[in-house]
């Protein structure tokens, strides 16, 4: 992909924050790239910086040092609106419940400068239709779906304004492994051209959907690969010991590898 | 086989009239002392009434039917201050998020002792003595330290052991740990998995594991009881439910499971290093 010109490229990415007079660096200069129609999966524990870094290129937070590139300009929050949307963990706290899911997503294209209510609620029931939802989605609320339909209801949402890249922060954490793999599913059938950063502490998630695989801790980039390769092939310890930690079928723990940890926050 | 530390019998509990769809429907399992028991399903399955109805914690308009046996007492009738004396005392509790049970703005120390001053009657002293042997036993470096912290001075997994230590001082015959990894980082639920079971090694408790995790429940449950829609579709040994479960439900949640951490089989044609 080295000679595609990346729809994203992000150097030095710096974010602190200040929180009880203390100066918490949330990134400490990050690097990646995005090639156009990729999935990068950023993975890493709480603390790690990855939501901040979605949450900057979305334009809901500024970088304190650093340069981002969205379709080879800076980014300004104009930018973001116009090219970016996201998937959050939550969807029932991303839709707004007192508004039926056809005029959310008319509302959503309106604000990219679509402005046509008929057209619109067209579009919108014919995304809705292919997310998997029943024909009469658009005229109901939030709360007659399900958690997982309303994954579906935020996906359709955010592949309706047809953006260069799509924020997924924690998609399937919230929902029930049944409904994770059919969430992912999905989201794989819609890819399409747009590119994702799919953000998430579910390693499995993230090694099922992805191209490429960022490793974060503490606000760095311990190590990055191919999806194969992190897999396969790990070489941070830091990441051999992420993918060592996950629950598996098949492995029985004996109660002898407790071991102490850090102690503060 | 040993007597049973808790048993259920056709526990049935509803939240609205006698009409109402039960939450739990005629569930009956139970733990032996030693033994890890995971009681595993989705949201909706009825797990989280069982939770809280074994510590009488279930809201006042609830309607519960057949029996909680612990210790010769049916806890589904006792009242709430006889309950008192057997929540934390003779059944620990661990939960998902370890700041909403312990409280923000008092010591570890204060926390941790409360219960041994009002149940065991001990002197400060000892009760200080006793926690700070709880907290080596779970594997905190500085259980001093700690013990003179404030619970937002720790990281989330320090918290989770605090809790668990607390769980322990009153030396409960039972630990019930509700979702105790699911807000926890996976290099931290892998600890507490580790831990888990090393309790019950040293000290023969039993413990029932409230989880959706099929992972956690593969690695340290000895047996499951797996919920759906307020009832048991199947229970058995882990060897049996996890390698040939017999319900189609328990298959594709185990299927859907497996699919994902398939995702994490390295490609043997992975070769070379990588940036």
């Amino acid at each position: 992909m080295a000679d595609i010109a990346p729809i994203v490229e992000i150097r030095g990415l710096t974010k602190h924050f200040r929180a009880a007079g203390r100066e918490i660096r949330a990134l400490d200069g990050v690097d990646l790239t995005l090639a156009p129609a990729e999935t990068l999966g950023i993975v890493g524990e709480s603390g790690s910086g990855k939501s901040t870094i979605g949450r900057i290129l979305a334009g809901l937070e500024t970088a304190t040092d650093g340069t981002v590139r969205l379709g080879g300009q800076d980014l300004r929050p104009g930018l973001s609106a116009a090219r970016v949307q996201m998937i959050f963990q939550d969807p029932y706290a991303s839709l707004n419940p007192r508004l039926p899911i056809g005029l959310q997503i008319h509302e959503t294209l309106r604000g990219n400068g679509q402005t046509d209510r008929t057209v619109n609620l067209a579009r919108a029931a014919q995304l809705l239709a292919r997310v998997g939802l029943p024909a009469d989605a658009a005229s109901r609320y939030p709360h007659e779906f399900s958690g997982g339909q309303r994954q579906r209801i935020a996906i359709a949402r955010a592949i309706s304004t047809d953006p260069a890249v799509i924020v997924a922060d924690e998609p399937v954490s919230a929902l029930d492994v049944s409904i994770r793999g059919q969430i992912l599913d999905l989201m794989r059938a819609m890819k399409g051209r747009t590119a994702y950063l799919f953000i998430s502490h579910d390693m499995a998630a993230v090694a099922s959907i992805c191209d490429r695989i960022l490793v974060l801790h503490r606000g760095k980039v311990v190590e990055q690969g191919t999806t194969a390769q992190i897999i396969g092939n790990p070489q941070a310890d830091y990441t051999r010991a992420l993918l060592d930690a996950i629950p598996r079928i098949g492995r029985r723990r004996t109660g002898t590898g407790a071991k102490p940890l850090e102690t503060r926050a | 086989m040993t007597k049973a530390l808790i048993s259920l019998h056709d526990l049935t509990i509803r939240y609205g009239g006698p009409d109402s769809p039960a939450a739990v429907d005629g569930v009956s399992f139970e733990v032996q002392p030693g033994e890890i028991v995971a009681l595993v399903g989705e949201s909706g399955s009825g797990k989280s009434s069982i939770s809280l109805a074994i510590m009488a914690l279930l809201p006042g308009a609830a309607q519960v039917g057949g029996s909680i046996l612990f210790d010769g007492a049916d806890l589904a009738r006792l009242n709430r201050r006889q309950m008192e004396d057997i929540r934390g005392a003779r059944i620990g509790m661990i939960f998902q998020e370890p700041m909403t049970c312990l409280n923000p703005v008092l010591s570890i120390a204060r926390q941790m002792t409360e219960g041994l001053i009002r149940h065991r009657w001990m002197s400060k002293a000892e009760a200080r003595a006793r926690a700070l042997t709880a907290l080596a036993d779970v594997g905190i470096p500085e259980p001093a330290r700690v013990m003179d912290s404030y619970p937002h001075e720790l990281s989330g997994g320090m918290r989770q052991r605090v809790m668990i230590a607390a769980a322990l001082t009153l030396d409960p015959a039972l630990l019930l740990a509700d979702e105790p990894t699911t807000a926890l980082d996976v290099t931290v639920q892998a600890q507490v998995l580790e831990l888990l079971v090393d309790i019950r090694n040293r000290t023969g408790k039993g413990v029932l594991l409230i989880t959706h995790d099929i992972g956690a429940v593969a690695e340290i449950a000895d047996r499951v009881v797996v919920m759906k829609g307020g009832r048991v579709v199947e229970a058995g040994s882990w060897d049996q439910v996890l390698n040939a479960p017999r319900d189609p439900y328990t298959a594709a949640l185990i299927g859907a499971h497996a699919a994902l951490e398939q995702a994490l089989v390295p490609d043997p044609m992975t070769e070379g290093t990588h940036g």
